[in-house]
């Protein structure tokens, strides 16, 4: 890093990143390793020690952000030839650096093999999870060391601000709503439009606000957080959305580990454009990795003068503050969010007023994902209607799935919008592994919903999610194979967002309760006739009541469930049968005599002692003993043991 | 001004009310539960739901359900259509009632709702909760009193009312605005505020004193005979002992805001019984305390609080107070 100073205006930055790129031997032998969390997970910072212990002078060794494909990790690439390791200990290091760095000789052991041909792959580029995607937010993750500006910088980092600081904020506006990009928050509201809203606001004061009632701007516990006055700003605040709560995603979190400074240049950008004088970024507790790398580089954007008083010397001022969430869910909604940071409880209040129209502390404030927050300096780069080229006629841009569950290829992927199910889950996942069958995506996590086989080939988009009764969401796409039993998938979303409810409605407090209480009826062998009916009444009136959209959007997993596999609810409750063996109240384990030995392995190992039988006898189960807990199964050496369902169970009987 | 239509009547109201206001100010009934003029709109309980369309969408028809939304809350604008009792309405309501019932099917207040609304059966079963959480003693705790000593803490099911880390808070100054706002009766002085004195008949009044209570430190300590030989006195000490608890907080008055005083009324305006939440009564005359059948002046105090009729300014004067 070079040392720090003050970039001064447009030139100056222009000057310094051309020093940095002369600076930079393109030839240069560099060691990158993933450094995002799932990598940490699997021990790359052991890896990061020895490749520093066995680098000499001809190597740089540089640790990245999260490069996406986090099953395969630590995932190692040696630049600039794009050599793609995977599963790297930090024993191979040394052969990697001797062999491969040294001589350019491939380790074969280390490569990616493709399953559908068997074959090597050698080059990042190559591997079929990558060459599918269109990494446009995240393809600097696998480039750049997060906690250095100066890499930012060399890759045209800031530019976009340079040239947006020049410009004026009704121009940068207009080429965001020509953009068409959307919030990627889930709601996919048209960020210039918000924007405009706000801009128009802090300039004619016109905005319709009305005599509004809200609640008063002060802590209920006002005593014990007397510290926390509210800053003085007299326009408008922006503030970053990072809670991301949904389970399983984790595109934002890999964002802000990866390449803060995007997001931050976007902040910058969104302030001048509509002229708030300071920005908030609300991160979850949970996330320290990306609090860690955002609090330095906003550090270091202050220090080289891109954040503060007169920024480049345009005569703007802003700053952003890291506000730490506690991790819930509702968090997330915007207004609960900004209750949150005001050091209120956070629950959601009713809208409008909008945030745009009247939000932190009372003033006009834009909330906007991180995805949607990064995109802005890539629009300014690239032109509105570079952005506008891709993705579908209502839905611009790409998005970032987190793509997990039965899918060959786990992982972050970033595809252009209006891409099928079938591209991203066949293409770029792999399909369904050990040869199962595809039966289900559940897409947009517990406010989205479950699509079918039959959707396969719908382009993925907000109208046609939408109409499916799904949402994209924050991008969270599960796959599930014949293994997984749909109520019960609908039961286990329907319980994160009982367990998730703020409890200030009604409806959603206990709806959610009465709609889960049903699902565990029928998962457990004791659905009624009508439950089906009463859920879709239950489901129906707490998405037209409830106050916010967790309350709105809780019942879309069951309402789509019960539209696309209705069946399967019928076989639960009218003829006992989980189909996919799944529910415990509805199978039974049962030993075939056929292909019992009597070795009493599975008697001796059954904790519930439900096993009988002699030595080379054939064994038995006794169902109303049996925990369900499957050991026997497991332990089988013969395949004697077999799930049964379908047969009425006692609870059908009564 | 601006014209809306509520169940096809055309209706003119000024811009800053809500669809709740306006329909009330006409005579068109919508049910609540969470809301209370006095306070902020809150929006929590979901019966007041009506459906919705806006101008910008085109005349409402089956091919365009409106929105369902809450009609406390709902600001009004020009060229509204409001339905307060379509099907989808209907039904909304009928399942909130269902779902109240759940914690409250004891509560008197819950089962007229429940009645009203063609409620049979609880959706699920719940612990009885007197509590309903409608959030108005703490609004009228922030809002009317300005003293913050509630809130609205965990999340969910476990969803309370409690005072801070759930321990007797300095911040409470045993007014009772709470207790009265209630509509259920389901909070208690003794539980918020258990160690605080509780607002006796005041000494001087009932010795049919009219002076304003001087701080009789004998009896806040509870002590029943006269004064007489006071031992700070004896030895020559000027100031009482102790400054009473109010004041130790530094605050001047006695225990609570005389609003009407100020503006020069003279009695405290008797209690029309508006109550809370509108429906259901809550007897108010009787304290929840003590079981005493007239309020204290404290009580009466909040009770007038509760029934000023609110525009914008009186209420930022109270708030001021
Ligand atoms: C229950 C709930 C949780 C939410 N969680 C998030 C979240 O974690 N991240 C996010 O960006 N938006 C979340 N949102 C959406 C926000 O309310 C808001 O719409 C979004 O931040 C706006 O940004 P955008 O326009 O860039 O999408 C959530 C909404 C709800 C109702
Ligand atoms: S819908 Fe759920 S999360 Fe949203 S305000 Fe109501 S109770 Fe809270
Ligand atoms: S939600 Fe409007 S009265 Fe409760």
């Amino acid at each position: 890093m070079m040392t720090a100073r003050k970039i001064e205006n447009a030139a100056q930055l222009a000057a310094y990143r051309v020093a940095l790129q002369r600076a930079h031997d393109p030839q240069q032998r560099c060691l990158t390793l993933c450094g995002g969390t799932g990598c940490r997970a699997y021990g790359a910072e052991r890896v990061l020690a020895s490749a520093k212990e066995h680098a000499n002078g001809d190597v740089q060794v540089r640790m990245t952000g999260c490069h996406g494909f986090c099953e395969k990790g630590p995932i190692v690439v040696i630049q600039p030839a794009g050599i793609f390791y995977q599963r790297v200990q930090p024993k191979d290091i040394d052969s990697i650096v001797h062999e491969t760095i040294a001589h350019d000789h491939i380790i074969e052991r280390l490569l990616y093999t493709d399953p559908a041909t068997g074959g090597k792959i050698e080059r990042e580029h190559d591997v079929p999870f990558y060459a599918r995607q269109t990494r446009l937010l995240l393809n600097q993750n696998g480039l750049l060391d997060p906690t250095n500006i100066d890499e930012y910088i060399a890759l045209g980092g800031y530019a976009s601000l340079a040239q947006a600081l020049m410009d004026d904020g009704e121009n940068i506006i207009e080429q965001i709503t020509r953009s068409g990009l959307r919030g990627r928050g889930g709601a996919g509201f048209p960020t210039g439009v918000k924007w405009r809203t706000m801009r128009d606001g802090i300039r004619n004061r016109k905005v319709e606000i009305g005599n509004w009632k809200i609640q008063p701007p002060t802590s209920n516990f006002q005593f014990l957080t007397s510290n926390f006055q509210p800053p003085t700003s007299n326009r408008g605040y922006i503030i970053c959305n990072a809670d991301e709560g949904d389970p399983g995603a984790y595109m934002d979190r890999s964002l802000m580990e990866g390449n803060p400074h995007r997001i931050i240049e976007g902040m910058i950008i969104g302030a001048y454009a509509v002229g708030a004088t300071r920005g908030y970024v609300y991160i979850r507790t949970e996330y320290p990795l990306a609090v860690k790398h955002l609090r330095g580089a906003l550090q270091q954007a202050r220090a080289w003068g891109l954040l503060g008083k007169n920024i480049l010397g345009s005569g703007f001022d802003f700053d952003i503050e890291v506000r730490l969430g506690a991790g819930a869910f509702v968090c997330g909604e915007e207004t609960a969010l900004m209750a949150s940071i005001e050091g209120r409880t956070g629950e959601p209040r009713p809208r409008p007023p909008y945030p745009a129209q009247r939000g932190l502390w009372g003033k006009p404030t834009i909330i906007n994902n991180v995805k949607t927050w990064a995109s802005a300096p890539l629009i300014l780069e690239r032109g509105a209607d570079w952005y506008a080229n891709i993705g579908t006629a209502k839905s611009k841009g790409t998005m970032i799935f987190s793509l997990v569950g039965k899918v060959m290829n786990t992982g972050l992927v970033e595809v252009p919008m209006g891409i099928t199910l079938r591209e991203l889950i066949f293409g770029i996942g792999g399909g369904i592994p050990n040869g199962k069958e595809f039966k289900a995506a559940q897409i947009g996590g517990p406010s989205g919903g479950c699509l079918a086989a039959e959707h396969l080939d719908t382009p993925i988009d907000y109208e046609s999610l939408s109409s499916l009764g799904a949402i994209v969401g924050s991008g969270g796409l599960v796959v599930a194979d014949e293994d997984t039993c749909m109520v019960d998938l609908a039961r286990y979303f329907m319980n994160f967002v009982q367990e998730e409810s703020c409890g200030k409605c009604t409806p959603c407090r206990v709806g959610t309760k009465a709609m889960l209480d049903i699902l565990t009826r029928i998962t457990q062998g004791r659905g009624e006739d009508g439950d089906l009916e009463r859920l879709e009444e239950l489901a129906r009136a707490v998405k037209d009541s409830s106050l916010c959209g967790l309350g709105q959007t809780a019942p879309n997993p069951v309402l789509t469930t019960l539209r696309y596999f209705r069946e399967e609810y019928r076989e639960h409750i009218y003829a006992g049968q989980c189909r996919a063996r799944v529910c415990k109240g509805l199978i039974r384990y049962e030993i075939i005599p056929e292909l019992c030995t009597g070795c009493l392995v599975c008697l001796r190992n059954c904790a519930q002692k439900a096993i009988t039988g002699e030595k080379l006898k054939p064994h038995v189960i006794d169902d109303a003993l049996c925990g369900k807990c499957g050991v026997c199964q497991a332990l089988c050496r013969f395949d004697a043991v077999k799930i049964v369902t379908g047969v009425p169970v006692a609870a059908l009987a009564v | 001004m601006i014209h809306l239509t509520i169940d096809n009547r055309d209706i003119e109201v000024r811009q800053t009310m809500t669809v709740l206001e306006a329909a009330r100010a006409n005579g068109i009934s919508i049910p609540t539960l969470c809301y209370h003029e006095a306070v902020a709109p809150y929006a929590a309980c979901r019966l007041c739901m009506v459906e919705i369309n806006t101008p910008r969408g085109g005349k409402p028809g089956p091919d365009r359900p409106g929105r369902i939304v809450a009609a406390c809350a709902q600001p009004c604008e020009q060229g509204l259509t409001v339905q307060t009792n379509s099907p989808r309405v209907q039904a909304a309501r009928r399942v909130t009632a269902e779902l109240l019932m759940a914690s409250g099917e004891h509560l008197p207040l819950v089962q007229a709702i429940a009645r009203a609304m063609g409620a049979e059966h609880a959706a699920t079963t719940l612990p009885p909760n007197d509590c309903i959480l409608c959030g108005l003693c703490v609004r009228a705790c922030d809002e009317l009193v300005g003293a913050h000593a509630i809130s609205l803490v965990e999340r969910g099911l476990d969803k309370k009312i409690a005072p801070p880390f759930e321990i007797t808070s300095a911040a409470c100054i045993a007014c009772a605005t709470c207790v009265l706002i209630c509509p259920t009766g389901a909070i208690m002085l003794k539980d918020i505020a258990p160690s605080l004195p509780h607002p006796q008949p005041l000494a001087h009044e009932a010795r049919g004193d009219k002076s304003p209570p001087q701080p009789l430190a004998h009896e806040a300590r509870g002590v029943k005979s006269p004064p007489q030989p006071l031992s700070h006195e004896a030895r020559g000490d000027k100031s009482p002992p102790q400054p009473l608890s109010h004041e130790a907080r530094g605050d001047k008055s006695p225990p609570q805001l005389l609003p009407y005083e100020e503006r020069g009324v003279k009695s405290p305006p008797s209690f029309v019984g508006k109550g809370a939440g509108g429906l259901g009564s809550h007897d108010a005359r009787t304290c929840r305390v003590c079981g005493e059948a007239t309020l204290p002046r404290v009580f009466a105090d909040a009770e007038y609080l509760l029934n000023l009729p609110i525009e914008r300014d009186q209420k930022a004067e109270v708030q001021a107070l």
